[in-house]
């Protein structure tokens, strides 16, 4: 187990390195791009429920710890989409990438409206932030449904070197 | 059924677990923990901005001798500005010292300047804050102002090993004492408003009725010294509009924050120096 949180945690931290960076230039713009509900997607779809919630949790206290919210914040809302997503996953085809992809999106939806509730107080007009986020929101889900299959398929690779098959943890033969 | 259902509602248990037993882990914990995972990235915010800066020193090395020689001869005219500047300013320092001891005024806070650059940006809607390259390395305390060519950019908020998180003046929440420059009256600062594809902009609030701005005749609005972290005098923004309070005892305004703020990268972080 936690040779396979290491491998999706190292996942992880590379979409959150190009996220930043990518918001690093678009800061000229006022434009800012959120992708917390593709961190979370494929562990919880794919994954035991333990992994799961472990890999959210790591890749949410970092992204906690560099950012203006209290410690944990990040944290315990991704637990939650992972929950929620873990909970729903076996009506579903979650193998499917075009359903993981759809996934993400609403994950990172949900995520998004839940910050965005979370912290709008902290804004003297908060009125006047409601179209920045919806913008804000608009090109995270641009940006999620464009990259979502590629890091799908980072993860799952990753997971294939390290020696963890997805597909014999899906007939319940367990990882290895 | 009632094993089924809640085998159904076991994982929201379960987080509702995790919550409680997050909310009464130590703080000490918390805070340590935030800090090991701040270092682990922050060598990743270090690596991108300096392959940005090779990149730009590649980018440079393309233009022609030229186009160099240009540039330094612009920049020996500037030079020479400075140079008058500074012995304008010694002279005005030394005057400034002369009164304080005539008049037994206590001495303002002398500032060390340290200059940084920028190793990433962070401006979403929720927040607003950069890291930049100096921390305890440089002796950055927490709090210490940080400006920039078009005024203050906000304050450092938390200094780690070789970085600092700086909260900019647009953060939503960030309050300071201004004021409006000719005017000693203090007024209330908040910034937080950031429209995509505009400069950012604050709020202004406890301005006196008889003061006016409009677009066309703005208003700068300055630091007051109040508080003690900021020097006075500093440029915080314009003051482009202003309307009464509900209240009617002052009037609330609008301030446009400069928009080279958008896209600094090189900042100048004031250090008190204190005396003994």
């Amino acid at each position: 187990m936690t040779r396979t949180i290491a491998i999706l945690f190292a996942c992880c931290v590379i979409l959150w390195v190009c996220v930043s960076q990518l918001n690093h230039y678009l800061a000229n713009l006022h434009l800012s791009v959120f992708a917390g509900g593709l961190l979370v997607t494929l562990p919880a779809l794919r994954l035991d429920f333990r992994t799961g919630w472990w890999s959210s949790l790591l890749i949410g206290l970092l992204i906690d710890s560099s950012t203006a919210v209290p410690f944990g914040f990040h944290g315990m809302l991704f637990i939650a989409a992972h929950i929620g997503v873990f909970n729903l996953r076996g009506r579903f085809p979650r193998e499917e990438t075009s359903f993981g992809i759809i996934i993400a999106l609403t994950a990172n939806l949900a995520l998004f409206v839940a910050i965005s509730m979370a912290l709008i107080h902290r804004s003297p007009e908060p009125l006047d932030m409601i179209s920045r986020l919806l913008i804000d929101l608009l090109i995270s889900e641009i940006f999620v449904f464009l990259v979502a299959g590629w890091f799908f398929a980072l993860q799952e690779r990753s997971l294939e070197l390290g020696g963890v098959s997805l597909r014999r943890e899906q007939r319940g033969l367990g990882f290895r | 059924m009632l094993p089924k259902r809640f085998d159904q509602v076991k994982p929201f248990i379960t987080l509702g677990l995790i919550v409680l037993a997050w909310l009464i882990v130590p703080t000490v914990i918390k805070r340590t923990a935030r800090l090991s995972f701040f270092e682990f990235q922050a060598p990743l915010d270090t690596a991108a901005a300096t392959a940005r800066d090779v990149q730009d020193f590649w980018s440079l090395r393309t233009r022609s001798r030229n186009e160099l020689i240009e540039a330094g001869i612009d920049l020996a005219h500037l030079n020479a500005k400075y140079e008058t500047s500074i012995q304008t300013r010694a002279a005005l320092e030394g005057e400034v010292s002369r009164l304080e001891e005539l008049l037994k005024l206590p001495s303002y806070t002398e500032y060390r300047s340290e200059p940084a650059r920028v190793a990433r940006r962070d401006f979403s809607g929720w927040w607003q804050r950069m890291v930049i390259r100096k921390g305890r390395n440089y002796d950055i305390p927490e709090g210490a102002p940080v400006i920039f060519v078009g005024g203050v950019v906000g304050r450092v908020r938390v200094v780690h090993a070789y970085t600092s998180e700086v909260e900019l003046i647009s953060n939503p929440g960030l309050r300071l004492a201004v004021t409006i420059e000719g005017d000693t009256r203090p007024l209330s600062f908040q910034g937080g408003i950031n429209p995509t594809l505009g400069p950012a902009r604050g709020t202004v609030e406890f301005v006196p009725l008889d003061v006016t701005a409009t677009p066309s005749a703005p208003r700068r609005l300055i630091t007051s010294g109040l508080g003690g972290i900021f020097p006075p005098g500093l440029t915080i923004g314009q003051i482009v509009r202003v309307d009464p309070s509900t209240d009617g005892l002052f009037k609330s305004g609008e301030v446009k924050l400069d928009p080279r703020l958008n896209s600094v990268s090189e900042v100048t972080v004031l250090i008190p120096i204190r005396s003994e």
